[in-house]
């Protein structure tokens, strides 16, 4: 049943590509105009990370005169083969990506770069150079080596503390790690009693800390990989009457937000992600009128930590001045 | 107008044959992950195939140190134009590796220890400078050295000339490392209060923040 769905699917987008191809080559033969088209693709809307750089991708775009698909791969990266196959049919101007996979990616990419489409990633890299034309990519080893230094200064240097972990398929999650670690690590009075990966999700993180809580009842701190996963661990936290417990998170969701302004979880890093998908689609367009986007293909944005002294400045991932 | 209707018609058939070829495939996925145990989660992105300390120790003595020894400021001037005027101190001394970033600025000074802050493992010394708004002025001395700044400041080391953030990360890691080895290993830690030191280094400076130097020589004068 789930098959056909999705052959249905499938089928409806082709034909739609189709139709815009065919459209496509039919202006080509009488005016050679140039695609309007920008395709959007990122993963998940559920998180609303993801909702806010692809918002502000298509909103940029609109503004630019663009038409736009915007498009979820669920970080499957067959579904993004077939997004960049239906952009590559389409004709697309352009498509702006949040990747599935840094590896995985490179295939589609190229495909796309070889039909002549450019493709401007955000906030995640791929592992390869030359392909994409912009890679503007949020610095979260940075952010997690400030998220790490602010966890560090709430334990006071010592105490037992949790790690959960994203999902491993996502580059963003093994960088996240690394980074915290390479903070905590350097305190040889800070030990970690549990260590796993909540999958980003919040009632998987909840059902992971209660577990965890049974066998580590006094832990001092937990620190997360995402924010979803953070609200997870300190709804477990509450539960057991443990609502003291340091918890911190990656994202500047705006739940967070509101949670650090409540007292309970401690902090957070945001991600300039709606400033990334803006400079992406501004860079596509400069790319598609002129040939060059005038800046070098990686590009590096830092992260801002979060906490009870900026929380209230902070709106859908945009901090104010 | 007949013309353009069967062109559409043989596009569309032509897609229709595909279609039937790639359904009649196996679609394998290539995204799969094994399920690792507790306490053993794989990072894949850091293939270990570039050795940060290696290319610390061939840029040290050749560009890093130059490039701090040629472009810091001396402390006074640096701290009394960043306070009387952030922009054009800014202009002047800044340097930062891309938009959302805050600034580096290289300094050098002479200045009498007035605080040795080591109970936490990210140690510093407070020295006896005026730092913009009249905040205060400390020294990294480790064995915990926070910031990038020294990495920063070079403006050789470009993020897209390295694989992923990892392989820039270990750079600045290997610098803060390099720094502990060879600078603040023979630092005699117990008796700093008050000793005079010369020093040369580098911080980041955020606007109403204090400043936080992370230095590459530190010198105290007998």
């Amino acid at each position: 049943m789930k098959k056909t769905l999705f052959l249905l699917v499938l089928f409806s987008f082709v034909f739609a590509a189709a139709g815009v191809w065919a459209g496509g080559q039919q202006d080509a033969e009488s005016e050679d105009e140039q695609s309007n088209l920008i395709y959007i693709i990122t993963p998940s809307h559920d998180n609303p990370f993801f909702k806010t750089e692809a918002v502000a991708a298509e909103d940029e775009a609109e503004k630019l005169g663009y038409q736009t698909r915007v498009l979820s791969h669920d970080d499957d990266a067959n579904l993004q083969d077939q997004q960049f196959g239906n952009a590559i049919a389409a004709g697309a101007a352009a498509i702006i990506c949040d990747n599935a996979g840094a590896d995985a990616s490179i295939g589609p990419i190229r495909r796309a770069k070889e039909a002549g489409i450019p493709t401007f990633l955000i906030d995640r890299e791929i592992n390869e150079t030359g392909l994409a034309v912009s890679q503007i990519v949020s610095n979260n080893y940075q952010g997690a080596v400030i998220g790490g230094e602010k966890f560090v200064e709430l334990m006071g240097e010592s105490g037992k503390y949790v790690e959960l972990v994203g999902k491993e398929s996502d580059t963003n999650a093994g960088i996240r790690s690394k980074g915290y670690h390479e903070v905590i690590d350097q305190y040889p009075d800070l030990e970690m009693v549990a260590r796993q990966s909540a999958n980003w999700s919040q009632t998987e993180a909840y059902s992971k800390m209660e577990s965890i809580i049974q066998a580590n009842p006094d832990i001092k701190g937990v620190i997360c990989g995402n924010d979803t996963m953070a609200m997870g661990a300190m709804a477990a936290l509450k539960t057991a009457d443990m609502g003291d417990v340091i918890v911190v998170g990656f994202d500047g969701s705006n739940d967070v937000r509101d949670s650090i302004l409540a007292g309970d979880i401690k902090a957070t890093v945001l991600q300039t992600c709606a400033y990334n998908a803006r400079l992406a689609v501004q860079q596509a367009d400069k790319y598609i009128k002129t040939g060059s986007t005038g800046a070098p293909e990686k590009q590096l944005t830092d992260c801002v930590l979060i906490d009870k002294a900026n929380a209230d400045k902070l709106d859908n991932f945009v901090l104010s001045e | 107008m007949v013309h353009k209707a069967l062109s559409y018609i043989i596009h569309t058939f032509i897609l229709m044959i595909c279609l039937l070829i790639a359904g009649s495939c196996t679609v394998v996925r290539h995204d799969q992950q094994t399920e690792s145990e507790e306490d053993e989660l794989s990072i894949y992105f850091d293939n270990g195939e570039f050795d940060a300390k290696l290319y610390v120790e061939s840029v040290w003595e050749e560009a890093v140190l130059p490039r701090i020894k040629e472009e810091a400021v001396e402390a006074e001037v640096l701290f009394e134009s960043l306070n009387s005027d952030p922009s054009t101190a800014i202009e002047k001394y800044g340097y930062r590796i891309e938009v959302t970033a805050p600034y580096n600025f290289m300094v050098k000074g002479s200045a009498i220890i007035t605080q040795a802050n080591v109970k936490s493992a990210a140690a510093t010394i407070s020295i006896d400078a005026n730092g913009p708004d009249g905040k205060p002025v400390e020294i990294q001395i480790g064995p915990v050295i926070k910031g990038t700044a020294v990495r920063d400041s070079m403006d050789f080391i470009h993020f897209e000339d390295f694989t992923n953030q990892l392989e820039f990360a270990n750079i600045s890691r290997e610098m803060n490392n390099h720094i502990k080895a060879t600078i603040l290993a023979s630092l005699k830690r117990e008796e700093l209060v008050g000793a005079k030191i010369r020093y040369l280094g580098a911080f980041q400076w955020v606007e109403g923040e204090g400043v936080l130097i992370t230095p590459v020589d530190l010198v105290v004068e007998e």
